[in-house]
């Protein structure tokens, strides 16, 4: 039998999705379309004729209206086209259970932890990084908000999140920042996802919706990165001093000291033939006539 | 364990319970706005992101401080209803209902922050009585008449079809070749706003997407450029031109096949068997295809007019690529600097005469040179800019009589009659006495029959006799109510004013609460909307500006167009021909191949 005439006797066309010419050969295979589809599948606009939608509703049943809703926003600019995929999906869906047990590990201690803008001003090293990394996301945060730039404003969230979830809390200190860091990002996550961030915000012990409390304002104090004064030598001679942030990498240091009006004036002419840093203490400078 | 569904369901239950996103006057307002949807029977991804987008700033909002209102309802006229009908024997209103039931469950489990005791359904009768008031505010002020329109219509079921139910030229049903008719049509006088509509979108610029407001202004297509009278003997025939300073190049003029005078010339000229043919030929073909045709064709009406610049006898044509709809509906032809003239030209071998050159380099070999110059051959007016001469040779042809200055824009009137039941009924009586009389404000609204049998043939409403036969308003003898529906455009085209003010039974809106809520400030949907919607809703915003009904000139600040959700697919063609195969080769190779 020719394909065609195999297409006519089930009404299928040239025109229709390859899954219908599998159905009626009889091959059930969710994999082979799949890989099929990546291979050489085109994205186009979700269409019934082209039989590639997928219903809100089944998406909503497998993986929750907050699922669905971060993913749309995070695939893209507003106003752009965007290919939704299962593995997109499926990772926004993971980001929010990371989430949700990340939280739980942490409720009991959370809940009995209380914090004030007073007791949190005066930190130092990885908290004082914690409390920056949230403030300075969530000053962001408000003017990707402002231009509508969802998409950008996630990926900020989530990695405010690893950050968090790499930070390993002990003291007491480190709990009340943990709490703040918290509670700003499910504020920051709310307009997006606001189910499970009322229920956490609940459980953290609020007896009222989010709705009804303020939304964080950036604490313009925590934004500040500490900054160090380092010893600046040329070929092991002190030739100045520059001002660098706590834990600047080579490339800060090196292009910081080479900007350097006195440092300048030792190298005019001369190549450059090794640099020496050491991480909050001090850059070296070996010269040599070019 | 993470369980959305039951998070989900339980918040969406206390955001209901405590009624929280009830918006009240007060304090400092934003008005978030989402393109309301055809309730066509399930929500489609589509709808998820437009919403989703709409919510986040509704939500974000809020926080902010801003009394947020955040509303949903259904543009709930239109066709699909009508063709469940035919198809399914459901009644449109039934249908309609159910899918908006079903729907609005859809969009409560996404979490959507609407004040949901502001919906509004535009097919109910609290809602479309202000679609037939606004009607006769736009009679009143003369803003609404009637005239014949060409529609589709299929013979055999004595039925107007919308473009959409025309498949390759014949009726979706019976497959019937569909003709070409003309019926009386009510008309909005969108064109008595195209200045003010051209003018305000210097508003929005910066705020709305640039390629939208470059598609109103296209749309809108103002162009400007001279009025010029040519005379065949004592005719006179008007040409509209945004050249007149290629008036001395003009070498033959062209008259639409629907001219009113075109049959007449060619009486003059003794050509009448062949122009009406010809007439006859172009008219079966819709006016929308017409620009599309590759091939020009016409014909000679056998009369000669006279070029008022210089004197000369043009030929006097009737050609398919002209169309009566634009401009006066002739043209003066001048192929030595319009392409189209150009190769209509060639192919009937008519004179073609250059009367512009560049200011620089030589003029093109093989095609008319379009763009602006310097006039040669052109009498007095020789050595003169294009700029220049534009303005020079219509104030000269004006001293004489022969021509003005004019501007033309490409924007027509609207056309809001369908023949169709599921719409608006528009509010007009004719009386054998009277003539047409509007329906008296106080006997609004013109219900819509239930009682209604929707076959598929002729228009639903003109067979129910309870509807269609009533008493003038004026002399109290028998009358015929109008059958026509309004296009659904229509309903969209202020339902965000409604939305203020929701409930009112009194007024279409009480002013001072569209005064606090209006305008939206971001309004979020799709770029197919780009025109026809958004130009139609900045119409009626300005009317109703003018009524002192609204204090804004424009009704949407801030305009976002959201992209479209895509997803891969593969055709059974291209998976054909990845493998190498044809529809010619063997099942059993294809079986081969998969394996």
């Amino acid at each position: 039998m020719r394909i065609g005439d195999f297409l006519k006797e089930h009404k299928l066309s040239v025109g229709d999705n390859v899954r219908f010419l599998f159905e009626k050969l009889g091959i059930h295979d969710e994999k082979l379309l799949k890989d099929t589809e990546n291979q050489m599948g085109e994205p186009a606009k979700m269409s019934k004729s082209k039989a590639n939608t997928v219903d809100p509703e089944d998406a909503i049943n497998a993986y929750g209206a907050d699922t669905v809703r971060l993913y749309i926003l995070f695939a893209g600019p507003v106003e752009k086209d965007f290919e939704w995929t299962d593995e997109g999906v499926q990772g926004a869906y993971r980001f929010l259970r990371r989430l949700w047990n990340y939280f739980h590990e942490n409720l009991e201690k959370l809940k009995l932890t209380s914090y004030s803008y007073e007791e949190l001003k005066d930190l130092k090293g990885k908290v004082k990084e914690i409390r920056r990394k949230t403030h300075t996301t969530l000053k962001k945060y408000m003017i990707d908000m402002e231009e509508l730039a969802f998409n950008t404003a996630i990926a900020n969230i989530m990695e405010l999140m690893n950050t968090l979830q790499d930070f390993e809390p002990t003291q007491e200190q480190d709990y009340k920042v943990l709490k703040e860091s918290f509670e700003i990002l499910l504020f920051m996550l709310y307009p997006i996802t606001p189910h499970i961030c009322e229920e956490l915000w609940s459980r953290l012990g609020y007896t009222k919706p989010m709705c009804f409390y303020p939304f964080p304002k950036p604490d313009e104090a925590a934004l500040k990165v500490e900054e160090l004064e380092i010893p600046v030598q040329i070929n092991g001679k002190l030739r100045a001093v520059i001002t660098l942030p706590v834990d600047a990498d080579e490339q800060t240091a090196k292009s910081t000291a080479l900007s350097n009006e006195k440092v300048r004036k030792f190298i005019d002419g001369k190549e450059i033939k090794k640099v020496i840093y050491v991480k909050n203490k001090l850059i070296n400078l070996v010269v040599g006539d070019v | 364990m993470y369980d959305p569904q039951k998070v989900e369901e339980k918040w969406q239950k206390v955001w209901e319970e405590m009624n929280l996103f009830k918006a009240n006057e007060g304090g400092e307002k934003a008005y978030v706005l989402e393109m309301f949807p055809y309730p066509s029977g399930r929500i489609h991804m589509g709808h998820v992101r437009n919403y989703t987008i709409g919510d986040v700033l509704a939500r974000f909002l809020r926080f902010k401080g801003y009394n947020v209102l955040h509303p949903m309802g259904w543009d709930a006229f239109g066709l699909p209803a009508e063709n469940a009908a035919i198809k399914q024997g459901v009644h449109p209103a039934d249908w309609t209902y159910e899918n908006i039931s079903y729907m609005k469950r859809q969009l409560k489990r996404l979490g959507f922050s609407y004040d949901w005791d502001r919906e509004i359904a535009t097919c109910d009768p609290e809602y479309y009585r202000w679609n037939q008031w606004l009607f006769l505010k736009f009679y009143e002020k003369g803003l609404a008449y009637r005239k014949l329109a060409e529609v589709n219509w299929c013979p055999n079921d004595q039925t107007v079809l919308a473009n959409e139910q025309v498949v390759d030229g014949r009726c979706w049903r019976c497959s019937t070749p569909v003709v070409r008719k003309e019926v009386p049509s009510w008309y909005l006088k969108i064109t008595a706003y195209a200045e003010r509509l051209l003018e305000d979108l210097k508003l929005l610029e910066g705020k709305w997407p640039e390629r939208v407001i470059s598609q109103q202004r296209n749309w809108i297509g103002k162009s400007e450029g001279a009025l010029i009278k040519f005379y065949v003997d004592d005719i006179p025939i008007e040409v509209f031109t945004t050249r007149p300073d290629t008036v001395f190049g003009a070498t033959f003029l062209v008259l639409a096949p629907e001219h009113p005078i075109t049959l007449e010339l060619a009486k003059r000229g003794g050509k009448v068997q062949e122009v009406m043919s010809f007439v006859r030929k172009v008219k079966s073909i819709p006016v929308k295809e017409r620009g599309k045709e590759e091939e020009k064709e016409g014909v000679f009406l056998g009369v000669y007019a006279t070029n008022p610049a210089n004197g000369e006898k043009l030929l006097v044509w009737s050609a398919n690529y002209v169309l009566y709809e634009y401009g006066t509906g002739a043209i003066m032809a001048v192929p030595a600097h319009d392409q189209r003239d150009y190769e209509f030209a060639l192919k009937y071998q008519l004179p073609i005469k250059y009367v512009v050159r560049p200011s620089e380099g030589d003029l093109p070999k093989d095609k008319a040179y379009e763009e602006e110059g310097v006039l040669i051959d052109s009498g007095a007016f020789s050595g003169m800019s294009s700029q220049e001469a534009k303005k020079s040779i219509t104030s000269w042809l004006k001293e004489r009589g022969h021509a003005d200055f004019r501007i033309t824009y490409r924007l027509k009137d609207w056309n809001i009659s369908r023949q169709r039941y599921w719409g608006t009924p528009i509010p007009i009586i004719y009386c054998d006495r009277c003539g047409t009389v509007p329906v008296p404000e106080e006997d609004l609204p013109v219900l819509l029959p239930k009682n209604v049998s929707i076959t598929g043939h002729g228009n639903p409403l003109e067979t129910v006799e309870d509807f269609v036969n009533t008493t003038c308003p004026k002399c109290k003898g028998p009358a015929k109510r109008e059958t026509d529906t309004m296009d659904t455009f229509f309903d969209s085209s202020w339902y965000f004013l409604r939305y203020c003010d929701p409930k009112n039974e009194k007024e279409i809106f009480q002013k001072e609460k569209v005064a606090f809520w209006m305008p939206v400030d971001f309004y979020i949907g799709g770029i197919e909307h780009a025109v026809l919607h958004l130009l139609y809703a900045r119409f009626f915003q300005k009317f109703l500006y003018d009524l002192g009904l609204v204090k804004d000139k424009e009704p949407f600040l801030r305009l976002i167009t959201q992209g479209m959700v895509l997803k891969k697919w593969v055709s059974i063609e291209s998976y054909l021909s990845h493998l190498g195969l044809t529809q010619e080769d063997d099942l059993e190779e294809l079986f081969r191949r998969l394996w």
